[in-house]
């Protein structure tokens, strides 16, 4: 029987059994994945700052990114409210350096924490309301803790923000500083790729399974017997996690966080990151990461409204191409038909 | 009377008098939604345009009335062309003509922040008139406000419920296939109704722009006000967004009085908060896909 | 003994009377056919006992616990499956994966998240059980969206087995079958009812008669008549009802 065929050489053309595809790709992207990540930690120390400067940016983005796609591209969920957990995930750090004293580890965990908390309180309240009510919900949530956070300056420093000594890195005995960036890149490589394994355990065991018929279908979902709510709920919270994560990482590798970070670009963002790469597949939103962080350097340094260019761009990413790049390299070369996102 | 009373009914009535500004532009909102089942998140920017349209009309040597008039009609006009081409495609996929309009939202204040610019500017009111009551001095104009806001409404409703083509939109808001199927032109209807709400939006920034300053991003404020009253009060249900309007301004009128801005939307938000876990669909609303 | 019981079920939806004190019960092992006019209520039945709708008045017994207003999710779990009408699957998903989703449901660890399906070998061989009971084990491959719309239904079904239901209610699963087909389902249907209670509605008379021991019979959202094919076929009421004789 083909279910029960392994390994590498199984090949598919049109069908697609879920096993041995799962088999393939985990098989496959391991072996892309590990080379790529070996071959750039090699490299690093010889690469120039400003370069080491991007990848970690792209790096840190990547796993807001697809952290984010689980919730938007499997679930079928679009918050408007993430750019909350990201702001939460920076200040929750800044603020224990600054006045907890805890050292690093104890301030990323505390970081990660209030983001789940956070995660947890909103999913609960945003996670039952219909359709549009989620998205205008969470909105509303991030809308407001970033009105507050502009206001209350003596706790966040406003929109210039505040800046903190990065507490050195302890493992044992020894020490790393994030202010070396080759230090800091493979700090932020080791966690994306860390993060990028935990979503791909996520995604192809049985949880995942769930999370994909529930953004196809959730209605049926109700119907085989599943509380919705609760997963719906357990995506929510997953992605507000790595995103508040994210947040934390943004922090260190700026030694900064303002008010800003609460904005609604930074809402927006994996959305368009989600789009261009493509959902419901986990490289996607990474590849998104790349090309849009490409040209959003370029495009806001030459003009000041590039904002019209964000909205520009999500009206025609909306119109032309629901399934992003890697969706379209999925349907030309039909291997991984499975993760293909959705057709508009 | 006290000092202490009449300045917290003043604060009150005042209160008031913006919310009958953000009642115009809920009612837009909620109008769209019941009609088309989409959510507008350039509304704010709507509002915005209307005030910014007063502003020029103003400095070409126009006066209030004249504004009142033209910025609704060409803000009717934009919004017909915003419906028909960019909102249109994407009919039926709410959480895409969300993201869209809010696309939509940057370019408008771009648009505006490169035409009309990033400085906050203050419109005289038409009438320096004030008047005494309870203590204390009332704008005039404040005061005409109400009166305006209170004619649009009643004219909104004598329109839906008197002529046949305000008919026709009650009837899609129950059901728009059956409608459909009935032989009145959904289409025209949706994008009428689209166009109808941006003018009701822009009226409230035309009424607000002498009361408020006239600044690019300040649609934003009072999108998120109106957006948890059409969320409290139900999408789609004009009772429930009249009620919460009333209601949430007296609320915030009142906690102005002890509370900073900040601290009055947080307790704004409580109120939705506590309205979402108690009821999913709003006070008012029903349960839409 | 009693899979289920409704006592004086009652729906009402604004003046709107759907359902009129409804009393039916069915024995284990039935296969009961129900039928009547569009508009009749046999639909809103369906959904009044999956907890789609709660009822206005009235009671729903199901192998005797009062199952009355409990939120859809707990009712598949007691063990009662649905089929729709208007085919609701997963339209992206294999065929394997449909019915894969509601074994996993029912299963100790729905929400596990750190095993590789293609490991889990007790779902997955339930799976081909499932897929060989309803005749689809060829397609297991097949995206579901691709099938075939007699295939749908029987995708329909095998969803509906796949929670291991008591009781499994089909909601016309003879809907726009093509001729050649509907043997198939029909064929499918006979083979679940082995072991397990059956509600068929349908407008397929034909079908009815030859799957269905018991009749009943609803019109305006009451019963109008319960009994044997050959009652029912004489039953004056019914007569009225479908033919307008008077």
């Amino acid at each position: 029987m083909v279910c029960s065929v392994e390994g590498i050489g199984e090949k598919m053309k049109t069908s697609t059994d879920m096993i041995s595809l799962f088999r393939v790709t985990l098989s496959r992207s391991l072996f892309h994945v590990s080379i790529i990540t070996i071959t750039l930690m090699i490299l690093a120390p010889l690469l120039p700052t400003h370069v080491l400067s991007y990848m970690i940016t792209i790096s840190i983005f990547s796993i807001y990114a697809i952290g984010y796609d689980l919730l938007f591209g499997y679930t079928n969920q679009t918050s408007l409210g993430h750019s909350l957990f990201f702001g939460v995930g920076a200040y929750g750090f800044l603020l224990s350096v600054l006045h907890l004293k805890t050292d690093f580890w104890g301030s990323l965990a505390i970081g990660l924490f209030l983001s789940f908390i956070l995660a947890l309180i909103i999913g609960i309240i945003s996670v039952r309301l219909s359709e549009s009510y989620f998205v205008i919900v969470t909105a509303i949530f991030s809308n407001i803790f970033y009105s507050y956070a502009l206001n209350a300056t003596w706790l966040t420093g406003g929109s210039d923000g505040l800046s903190i000594n990065v507490p050195t890195i302890y493992l044992g005995n020894i020490s790393f500083s994030v202010y070396d960036p080759v230090i800091n890149f493979y700090f932020n490589t080791i966690v994306l790729v860390f993060v990028y394994f935990l979503l791909k355990r996520i995604v192809d065991s049985p949880l995942g399974r769930v999370f994909i018929a529930l953004g196809q279908n959730q209605e049926r979902l109700t119907y085989l017997g599943y509380n919705i709510y609760r997963y719906k709920l357990l995506a929510f919270i997953i992605s507000g996690v790595f995103t508040g994560l994210s947040g934390t990482l943004y922090c260190i590798r700026l030694r900064y966080a303002s008010a800003e970070f609460f904005g609604i670009i930074w809402s927006i963002l994996p959305i368009i990151w989600c789009l261009i790469g493509g959902r419901k597949t986990l490289l996607g939103p990474c590849i998104g990461v790349i090309i849009f962080t490409f040209f959003q350097f370029y495009i806001s340094s030459l003009w000041t409204y590039y904002l019209i260019f964000f909205g520009l761009l999500i009206i025609i990413l909306f119109r032309f191409s629901p399934i992003g790049i890697v969706g379209y390299i999925n349907q030309r070369w039909g291997r991984q038909i499975h993760e293909n996102s959705r057709n508009n | 009377m006290s000092d202490i009373l009449s300045t917290m009914i003043f604060l009150l009535i005042n209160g008031l008098v913006i919310g009958f500004i953000i009642t115009l532009v809920a009612l837009g909102l909620t109008l769209i939604f019941g009609v088309m089942r989409i959510v507008n998140m350039a509304h704010g920017d709507l509002y915005m345009m209307g005030a910014v349209i007063s502003y020029f009309v103003l400095s070409f040597g126009g006066n209030f009335f004249i504004s009142l008039f033209t910025a609704p009609i060409l803000v009717f006009a934009i919004s017909y062309l915003i419906e028909r081409f960019v909102v249109r495609p994407f009919e039926g996929n709410p959480t895409n003509t969300m993201l869209v309009t809010l696309g939509l939202s940057f370019i408008i204040q771009q648009v505006t922040l490169i035409t009309y610019g990033g400085v906050p500017r203050v419109i005289p009111e038409p009438w320096t008139l004030s008047f005494q009551m309870f203590g204390a001095q009332y704008s005039g104009y404040r005061l005409a406000v109400a009166i305006i806001s209170a004619t649009i409404l009643s004219g909104l409703w004598s329109f839906l419920h008197r002529t046949t083509y305000g008919t026709f939109i009650r009837a899609t808001i129950q059901d728009a296939e059956v409608a459909c199927a009935t032989g009145i032109n959904t289409n025209r209807i949706f994008t009428f109704t689209f166009a109808l709400g941006g003018t009701l939006a822009a009226l409230g920034g035309v009424l607000a722009a002498p009361i408020t300053q006239v600044f690019y991003l300040m649609g934003n404020n009072v999108i998120l006000i109106a957006f948890i009253i059409v969320i409290v009060g139900g999408l789609g249900s004009f009772k429930g967004t009249l009620i919460i309007a009333l209601l949430l301004s007296i609320l915030e009128g009142t906690l102005t009085i002890f509370l900073r801005p900040v601290e009055v939307r947080i307790i704004s938000l409580m109120v939705m908060v506590l309205t979402l876990l108690l009821r999913p669909s709003g006070l008012f609303g029903r349960r839409y896909r | 003994m009693k899979i289920l019981e409704t006592i004086n079920l009652t729906k009402h939806f604004g003046g709107l009377i759907a359902i009129s004190d409804v009393n039916i019960t069915i024995e284990k092992n039935e296969i009961r056919g129900l039928i009547g006019p569009n508009g009749a209520g046999k639909t809103t039945f369906l959904n009044l006992i999956t907890g789609y709708y709660k009822p206005t008045k009235g009671k729903i017994f199901f192998n005797g616990s009062d199952i009355t207003g409990l939120p859809p999710y707990k009712i598949i779990q007691k063990g009662i499956a649905r089929t729709f009408q208007l085919t609701n699957f997963f339209p992206e998903m294999t065929v394997f994966e449909n019915i894969w989703l509601g074994i996993n449901s029912i299963s100790r660890k729905p929400w596990d998240f750190y095993h590789h399906i293609g490991s889990l070998k007790y779902l997955n061989d339930k799976v081909l059980e499932i897929l060989n009971l309803v005749g689809l084990d060829q397609k297991k491959h097949m995206i579901a969206g691709n099938l075939s719309y007699g295939d749908r239904k029987l995708l329909e079904i095998g969803i509906a087995l796949s929670t291991n239901p008591t009781l499994i209610l089909l909601d016309e699963p003879m809907q726009g079958v093509s001729p050649e087909e509907k043997e198939k389902v029909v064929e499918c249907i006979k083979r679940i009812s082995v072991d397990k209670t059956v509600l068929i509605i349908e407008h397929d008379i034909d079908v009815i008669l030859r799957l269905c021991k018991t009749i009943t019979v609803l019109d305006r959202g009451k019963v109008i008549a319960e009994g044997t094919p050959n009652e029912i076929s004489m039953d004056i009421n019914v007569q009225r009802t479908y033919l307008g004789i008077e």
